[in-house]
């Protein structure tokens, strides 16, 4: 009885051992429950909302060929796009220069807290880390007052306002995007400094022997080297140190994906009547179906690699992105 | 190329609760133009502090470090004009090796992009690296590696080098092969350079002086084989040497050690350099000891001893002797005899000390009251 996977004397089944026969059951098992709420988003969202009670959320819209599935019909993208689509637009000017801001003052940040040492840097250290902890609720209030009546960047944006493309309520947007970067650098520094405490500190000290200044260093040794300085080092001295996973986009965009929902729901954009009640996007998904893919998260373009980061950060991510 | 002085220099560590650890205290050593100097020690003796104070990676508690005349001591490292080679080589991993090479060039002077392609192109010649010029670091062998640090080193043409223990991320063949490259180099560039590490081999084959420190203090300076010789203190004389000097703890009785196990005849001169002392450290080298395999003690020098373990290494056999016949964990000392010399553990020897090989320590301060006396000086003078 024996088969090419098993072991000898085993019971097996087309070949297989009945132990692989069970493995695979098992994981497509667990794939399936897995996958079935992106399915049903994908599902719902091609169905006829006329003919969607009654119908599974889960099955394709197969009427009339099969009655109680509900009509196809591409009717809710287009409300969606309608609804959302100048939200998802001031999305992607929020975020990109948000991220890449905070991901560059966040790297400065680090380079200046872990690779030069001046005295008082650890306190400083620990005012970046206590701003990972402010409850944004707790700042929104009074952030919305100091953009209205402490800055009045409205009155110095609105010349502006002649250039193409630039609307009036940009100035809005340059609010945020100033904002999220303030709130995604402690994330960032701290993100960068594990990984810039990795590199060789002898590396640092060549180069100011070799005569670089400190801004130097930074823009020709730290900032051009990430994980592939780890990896050098730790194959000539340290053998302890592995690759970092780090890189700086998924760094900042796990601090933006973190910070986005909430203050979105409450500035002043478009698509502010569509977008998550349910606050955190993480959670979403359990709670109502049809929210998820309208909230934020989805602009934030989580990437595969960030997501062990998340975890950590943020307490919990989409099931589906692990 | 310049002299370099150390001038009672110190270095104190404030730890975060208030104490101070002295880690370099009071340190003084002229190196003159051109010249190899080896800071040797075990670890944690503060060498690489030292080092590090002179490349200006440390502040200097107290004292003076001048290059060329120049005290330095508040100048930040650019201004120094030092180069440095670490013991991890420090390499950009980023760059190619062209780049690392260029990197101080472009950093610390007005050359021209051409002139400093020519510098890196000689230097890489010279290091026999030239077919390495495109390549990252992570992409070479150790011993490439090593050439390139010090072929940034070199290319900037320094006023002095530092080397961080250098080779010892080296496998020992290649270490040997580096060992005399190094020298060859310094030689040929007589670059002033201060060479830091703990490898009492390279300390002794490299250097034109030896400077060891123990415990933030320097314990002596001079020439390889004047350390070896005639060492300050008991220190130096069991650091330096391979296998370490044998010492006895004796007391002293006129003309007579009086050990534990044995006893031992002073010559008039040896007791005049012993004077007050009550009690004295005999040391002598493995390799003054002489063994006959036959025959008994008959002389107040020659011991009745047994080989405990023989340790071969082919060109010589290092025997652990003892003076306790049939004990467990015997105390044993060494000796060093020929490779050729047929001898085994259980074997009962005569070990001679020879009067002219016995060096003297005074046991409470450690320092040398006698040393060896060397009736051979040609023979030490053609060495040097």
């Amino acid at each position: 009885m024996s088969t090419e996977t098993g072991r000898v004397g085993e019971w097996s089944l087309f070949g297989h051992s009945l132990r692989r026969v069970v493995l695979y059951g098992i994981l497509a098992g667990m794939g399936v429950f897995y996958l079935i709420p992106i399915e049903t988003g994908i599902m719902t969202s091609i169905i006829n909302p006329a003919s969607y009670t009654g119908s599974f959320p889960y099955l394709p819209p197969l009427e009339p060929l099969v009655p109680g599935t509900g009509t196809f019909s591409l009717e809710p993208w287009q409300g969606a796009i309608d609804g959302l689509g100048q939200g998802l637009v001031n999305s992607v000017i929020l975020v990109v220069p948000a991220t890449i801001f905070s991901g560059l003052l966040g790297s400065m940040a680090a380079f200046g807290l872990t690779t030069i040492s001046w005295r008082g840097q650890i306190g400083i250290y620990i005012l970046f880390v206590a701003g990972i902890f402010i409850p944004y609720q707790a700042v929104l209030v009074p952030l919305t007052q100091f953009w209205y009546n402490v800055v009045p960047l409205q009155a110095v944006f609105e010349p502006l306002a002649v250039l193409p493309f630039v609307q009036e309520y940009h100035w809005k947007l340059v609010a945020l995007i100033i904002t999220h970067t303030a709130y995604g650098l402690p994330i960032c520094t701290l993100l960068f400094r594990a990984h810039y405490k990795k590199l060789s500190d002898e590396m640092v000290e060549a180069a100011q022997l070799d005569g670089a200044s400190v801004a130097t260093i930074y823009r020709r040794i730290i900032l051009r080297c990430r994980s592939r300085c780890s990896r050098s080092c730790s194959s000539t001295s340290s053998p302890r140190s592995g690759t970092t996973c780090c890189s700086r986009s998924p760094s900042s965009s796990s601090a933006m994906q973190r910070s986005s929902p909430r203050i979105w729901s409450v500035s002043a954009s478009p698509s502010r009547g569509r977008t998550s009640r349910c606050g955190w996007p993480p959670h979403c998904w359990l709670r109502c179906r049809r929210c998820w893919c309208t909230s934020s998260s989805a602009i934030s373009s989580p990437r595969g690699s960030l997501h062990s980061m998340t975890t950590d950060s943020t307490g919990g991510t989409h099931p589906w992105q692990n | 190329m310049a002299e370099l002085t150390l001038d009672g220099v110190t270095k104190v560590f404030t730890e975060d609760d208030g104490n101070e650890i002295v880690a370099v205290d009071e340190v003084s050593v002229d190196i003159e133009d051109g010249e190899f100097l080896v800071l040797v020690g075990p670890s944690g003796c503060g060498k690489s502090t030292t080092l590090r104070m002179v490349a200006g990676l440390e502040t200097v508690t107290r004292g003076e470090i001048s290059l060329a005349g120049r005290r330095i001591n508040d100048s930040p490292p650019a201004e120094r004009d030092i180069a440095m080679v670490f013991q991890s080589y420090a390499l950009y991993p980023h760059m190619t090796v062209a780049q690392n090479m260029s990197f101080g060039l472009e950093e610390s002077t007005e050359m021209g992009d051409d002139e400093i392609s020519e510098h890196v192109a000689d230097t890489a010649a010279m290091m026999g690296i030239e077919d390495l010029v495109d390549r990252k670091p992570a992409d070479l062998s150790g011993g490439q590696q090593q050439r390139v640090a010090l072929g940034r080193a070199i290319v900037r043409d320094p006023e002095a080098f530092l080397m961080d223990e250098p080779l010892s991320n080296l496998d020992a063949k290649l270490r040997a092969t580096m060992r005399t490259e190094l020298q060859r180099l310094q030689e040929e560039l007589g670059v002033t350079t201060i060479y830091v590490t703990h490898d009492q081999t390279e300390a002794m084959t490299m250097g034109d002086r030896i400077a060891i420190l123990d415990d933030g203090v320097l314990q002596q300076v001079g020439t390889p084989l004047e350390c070896y010789h005639t060492p300050n203190n008991l220190f130096v004389a069991g650091f330096i040497g391979d296998p370490s000097m044998n010492f006895f703890e004796m007391d002293v009785d006129g003309d007579l050690l009086v050990g534990d196990r044995f006893e031992y005849p002073l010559t008039s001169a040896q007791s005049e350099a012993v004077d007050e002392a009550r009690r004295v450290t005999l040391g002598i080298r493995p390799e003054d000891i002489e063994i006959e395999a036959d025959g008994s003690a008959d002389s107040p020098s020659e011991f009745d001893v047994a080989v405990d373990v023989v340790e071969p290494r082919g060109d010589e056999n290092t025997l652990h002797l003892t003076f306790d016949r049939g004990v467990d964990e015997p105390v044993t000392f060494t000796a060093t005899v020929s490779g050729l010399r047929q001898l085994q553990a259980g074997d009962s020897v005569v070990a001679t000390f020879p009067p002219e090989a016995i060096h003297l320590f005074d046991a409470d301060t450690e320092a040398a009251l006698h040393n060896r006396s060397l009736d051979v000086p040609e023979a030490t003078e053609q060495i040097v």
